[in-house]
């Protein structure tokens, strides 16, 4: 099925002012208009396999396409689940016979999916009444099946919630005849319940695993209901970027507590930072203001490159560079972006010394996007290492260890990991033997190295570091 | 284009217009229905067309008295007010009217069993394009979004529907594709390409060698493009030197368009063009990377990538060419070999790594012992060098026989 119906392309199209073309009022007609980046929602629709998240994929796959064309193969495993399909078409109809918007049906459900690709000129447009940060009725539902989190027990009563407790929940299934907006929060009330998850994210009454899971799930809902308002403001901005900051730090969390076997968390929490963040870079678009916001979008736009840099990660056909060509060349020479650009050139490259330099000096949430490729950067050092070194001479962990950023006994751990023998002299003096011939990329992914300098990084709280705001320098 | 035409005057070129229309589709004649089609084209005869509309208000009955061809009437109205429309500079408008009449033209062109109008469709395709691109910047200057050339997209794609099949408009196919590619590619949408290339590709009712050269090459262009967003060197060079090859040799502009994608894909595989073809396409912005590959100088490379770093990003060959580092390294470290090796043979296979620092840092490139000690393991690794290098006597040694392996035509490894 031809996807040619860009995702956020239509929802977030009012407004737009194309950026610098309309400057002092008269629009440039040298500029391109076809600027902004296009995304046809794939990110929603691939299983989470093929979106391959940085840790747990190993070793670096390489593009293994037939000579004829690299387009033909992988088609099949990336295609949209049929649910989407068939829901989509029933709904839009025949697609391209013609180009005015088909009648609503509606009789017809919606995916999730469906409603983040709605054109906004077809969506309804809604504006919640909902007073509360959960429908009333959502409440009493889930007191009846005691589907409340722990966060919205009153006093620890899993019948039992409140207004000021319950935070609604994300429904992947909206049929759109049921849709009320008295189910549906209004602006002000989804601020107030981005506030309160915030609060909640440094608490230690819990493991940080359900703190994740229940506020990966409210923010879902509230991205859910901006989407379905057609809310593009600057608040919604706002809103984006916290989440994305969130789900950032949520990945080095993550990976600090999962273990080899369960991985799943990591792969979902990353798939949502990708559509976070693609939403978030269509807003951008959508809304060319005041240059307070330009301060924040070379930040993340030097995220979208951080997540992005295998090749492999970003839907088929699509490449940083053809991304590149989208992004405002003011952007572009922005000290984050810069910064991210340096780290994929010697991430390319396999200039280990050059990355963990850069991860030395990077920020907090820099640290913990770019901590995603630290093993297979690892991998191929010690890979490299293995190979060029002078065979007499076997390599001193420590300073292993220091070009690595890991401590001696976890690269020695690393190193027995890769299939490489490590030898100690009578002085107690480790060395990893070189020249070995069984060197092989840790299969399973590898045990998380527990990295002192990222958590040095985080100012004070994680509260805070997901609301911190940059000063406009642009 | 007369300033006053009389409502006689005026009655005679439609009427002309019409007949010459009416004429071509009943003898079948491609040639004579393109150029009636052709709006975009500005030629006088379409502006008189146009003017004579400002005149004579009622074209419609003029072509209801044409009741032979009944059925592309309405077709022949569309295209009327579109050219008229054009001429007047109101591209929304003549974007609405030509998509009414090229989808009229579409359905009875389904219904044709022979491929004599498939000619006359590449020049309504062409004008979809042409005109959707115009009407999307009218569109984009008073401050709306732009999206008729999406629907031109779709329009293109049910075009290419119509000529899949066993009968001779399968000819037909491959420049309707070069056409949605230019459309993708305009959009920013490439992976929509994905779907065409399959079927161009797979589909049993094509064969690839059947199709006309000039629609070939320009095929070759756009997906040997697309395999170098992907890092797929070898195979891009394959499909842009087909496109070169087969390229006219007369048309400079297309051989340059060609040459600006294919120079990086050689580059990475180690294939350094002459200065002189550089000058002569006028690829100037090559020129010193091409240098700077030849002479080791890693600081002309890093300014000639900064200095056209615009340019480089918006035709996505800057991480290309950044990734040329490497054989960049690769000869500053065999200049420096070939200097020792005249000042003393015997031991010129053992390079300092300070010496290296030196070197660097005369380019002004500050580096420090442990990342050139880096670099060095990596150009080892990916065999472009050949030898160890030793962490305790921070010392490169080469092996005695060919040391610096050329890529010749093979990407690096990676």
């Amino acid at each position: 099925m031809e996807r040619n119906r860009a995702r956020y392309e239509g929802n977030y199209s009012r407004g737009r002012t194309h950026g610098g073309r309309f400057r002092n009022g008269r629009a440039n007609l040298n500029q391109p208009i076809y600027n902004q980046r296009q995304d046809d929602g794939t990110t929603d629709k691939f299983p989470s396999h093929t979106q391959q998240p940085p840790n747990s994929s190993f070793p670096r796959q390489h593009n293994n396409r037939r000579p004829s064309s690299s387009y033909l193969n992988s088609g099949e495993s990336q295609g949209p689940s049929n649910n989407f399909i068939n829901n989509s078409n029933k709904y839009r109809g025949q697609g391209h016979e013609n180009s005015h918007p088909p009648s609503l049906d509606t009789s017809t459900v919606l995916t999730n999916a469906d409603l983040e690709e709605e054109d906004s000129q077809r969506r309804p447009f809604l504006t919640g009444t909902c007073p509360d940060m959960c429908p009333a009725k959502e409440r009493t539902q889930r007191e009846q099946l005691r589907d409340l989190a722990v966060f919205e027990r009153l006093n620890g009563n899993p019948h039992k919630t409140s207004a000021k407790l319950a935070v609604k929940k994300f429904c992947r299934t909206i049929s759109i005849s049921e849709i009320q907006t008295s189910d549906i929060r209004p602006l002000p009330v989804l601020l107030t319940a981005m506030e309160y998850l915030l609060e909640l994210v440094d608490t230690s009454e819990h493991a940080f695993a359900v703190v994740h899971d229940f506020v990966f799930d409210r923010t879902r809902a509230i991205r859910q209901e901006l989407m379905m308002q057609n809310i593009t403001s600057h608040e919604a901005i706002i809103m984006h970027e916290q989440m994305v900051r969130f789900h950032i730090l949520s990945q080095h969390k993550l990976y600090q507590l999962s273990s080899n076997e369960d991985t799943s968390m990591l792969h979902l929490n990353f798939e949502q930072l990708s559509k976070c963040l693609r939403s978030l870079l269509d807003l951008y678009n959508a809304n060319m203001k005041s240059s307070s916001e330009a301060g924040c979008q070379a930040e993340f736009n030097s995220y979208y490159v951080l997540a992005n840099m295998r090749s492999h990660s970003l839907p088929q056909g699509e490449s940083l560079s053809l991304w590149f060509q989208t992004v405002r060349p003011t952007l572009l020479k922005s000290k984050e972006m810069k910064f991210a650009r340096n780290v994929l050139r010697c991430y390319h490259m396999g200039n280990f010394k050059g990355f963990f330099t850069l991860a030395r000096e990077a920020t907090y949430l820099e640290a913990c996007l770019m901590e995603c490729y630290f093993n297979e950067v690892r991998a191929q050092a010690v890979a490299c290492i293995n190979h060029s070194s002078y065979k007499l001479s076997p390599f001193p962990l420590c300073d292993l260890a220091g070009l690595l950023m890991m401590t001696e006994s976890d690269t020695e751990d690393f190193c027995n990991l890769c299939g490489l023998a490590t030898s100690t002299d009578d002085r107690g003096f480790k060395s990893l033997i070189v020249k070995q011939f069984n060197f092989s990329f840790p299969e399973k992914g590898s045990p998380y190295y527990n990295c002192p300098i990222i958590e040095g990084k985080l100012d004070s709280s994680y509260c805070l570091e997901i609301r911190k705001k940059k000063l406009s320098l642009q | 284009m007369a300033a006053y035409m009389s409502m006689g005057e005026a009655h005679r070129r439609l009427s002309d217009y019409v007949n010459e229309f009416t004429e071509a589709i009943a003898s079948q004649n491609a040639s004579v229905l393109k150029p009636l089609l052709a709006v975009s084209s500005n030629s006088p005869y379409c502006a008189s067309v146009a003017a004579a509309l400002q005149v004579f208000k009622d074209a419609s009955r003029l072509v209801k008295q044409v009741d032979k061809y009944a059925q592309l009437g309405d077709m022949l109205q569309q295209h009327m007010r579109c050219m008229q429309s054009f001429q007047y500079k109101h591209y929304m408008d003549a974007y609405y009217a030509l998509e009414k009449s090229a989808n009229a033209f579409l359905q009875e062109f389904r219904n044709w069993e022979t491929a004599w109008a498939v000619d006359a469709l590449y020049t309504i395709v062409y004008e979809m394009r042409t005109l959707a691109e115009m009407a999307d910047r009218e569109m984009a200057a008073n401050g709306k979004a732009p999206d008729k050339l999406k629907g031109a997209g779709s329009f293109l794609m049910k075009v290419f529907g119509s000529l899949v099949g066993k009968g001779p408009k399968r000819l037909g196919a491959l420049y309707v594709t070069c056409q949605l590619f230019k459309v993708y590619f305009k959009l920013g949408t490439v992976h929509l390409c994905r779907s065409v290339i399959r079927s161009i590709e797979t589909a049993r009712v094509f064969d690839f060698e059947e199709f006309p050269t000039r629609d070939k090459v320009t095929y070759m262009y756009y997906t040997g493009r697309l395999e170098v967003f992907n890092d797929n060197f070898s195979v891009a060079d394959q499909k842009l030197m087909y496109a070169l090859v087969h390229c006219d040799p007369q048309n400079k502009a297309n051989i340059r368009m060609i040459l600006k994608y294919l120079v990086p894909v050689k580059l990475s595989l180690g294939i350094l063009p002459k200065e002189w073809l550089l000058q002569k396409y006028k690829l100037h912005e090559y020129i010193d990377v091409v240098r700077a590959l030849r002479t080791g100088d890693l600081r002309l490379l890093r300014h000639a990538l900064q200095d056209h770093e615009d340019q480089f990003l918006r035709s996505g060959v800057y991480l290309v060419l950044e990734k040329l580092e490497l054989q960049v390294y690769q000869r500053l470290i065999k200049k420096i070999y070939i200097i020792q090796k005249q000042k003393d043979p015997s031991k010129a296979h053992q390079v300092k790594m300070d010496i290296i620092v030196k070197a660097l840092k005369w380019l002004e490139i500050d580096m420090d012992v442990e990342e050139v000690e880096c670099i060095m393991a990596i150009l080892i690794h990916k065999n472009l060098m050949k030898g160890y290098f030793s962490h305790k006597s921070k010392v490169v040694v080469l092996s005695k026989q060919d040391p610096f392996p050329k890529l010749n035509g093979r990407p690096v490894n990676s």
